[in-house]
């Protein structure tokens, strides 16, 4: 069953407005929960979360350490799994145990982004972007699919 | 325990015009801001203090400018 979300309409500079792919998602870890938006961004090879939501789900310093390499430079990272919760109305998906990367840097462009690894593994994603709209439909494949091989 | 109103919170999200909280995480619930602050764990508290029982959908509303993440 697909779950479809408006794109979400935001201000630029000029009086001009851009339309961003956001959906609402709820990360939990233990019995700490936030309810955030997320931007999804193909783009990204990872999904990550800000120090600010790491912090409020009680995630410590301590994951298993990494970088990551962007548009801004190399920044440190940490990895936690969380349970992540997408839902509208009557359908509501489940991704336990979702790797993320934490950003140790104190200003992230988002704080919350939803990569390939590991979250477009779990759907199919459509990117309307004349409708402004995005679908995800729960992958028939699941998570069997890393973007991510051992050369031969 | 589920947010009741994320559906329509969201719904509201999408074309809200939060121009005013710009850099600050806002807590949205019933299709309107019940809090806002610089930092989300304070805006947390707030929300514990002034509406018990709230789950609200939070976010940080971003500058004015195109991104490339």
């Amino acid at each position: 069953m697909s779950i479809s979300f408006s794109y979400r309409k935001e201000g630029l500079h000029g009086n001009r407005v851009i339309y961003r792919p956001k959906i609402p998602v709820t990360f939990r870890k233990y019995k700490k929960e936030v309810s955030l938006i997320a931007i999804i961004d193909s783009g990204s090879d990872a999904t990550i979360l800000s120090k600010e939501v790491a912090e409020q789900l009680g995630l410590a310093i301590g994951g298993k350490k990494g970088t990551l390499e962007g548009i801004g430079g190399v920044v440190e990272t940490v990895e936690f799994p969380v349970n992540l919760v997408i839902s509208k109305k009557r359908v509501k998906e489940h991704i336990p145990q979702m790797p993320v990367k934490v950003l140790l840097s104190d200003s992230p462009v988002e704080d919350a982004i939803l990569g390939r690894i590991p979250f477009f593994s779990n759907f199919d994603i459509t990117f309307k972007e004349n409708a402004r709209k995005i679908v995800l439909n729960k992958s028939v494949h699941g998570r069997g699919r890393s973007p991510i091989e051992i050369a031969a | 325990m589920p947010n009741p109103t994320l559906d329509s919170d969201f719904e509201w999200y999408t074309s809200a015009d939060l121009g005013k909280y710009i850099g600050k995480w806002v807590a949205i619930s019933n299709r309107r801001v019940i809090a806002s602050n610089q930092k989300l764990k304070h805006l947390m508290e707030n929300v514990e203090r002034e509406h018990p029982g709230i789950r609200p959908l939070v976010t940080r509303v971003p500058e004015k400018v195109l991104k490339a993440i």
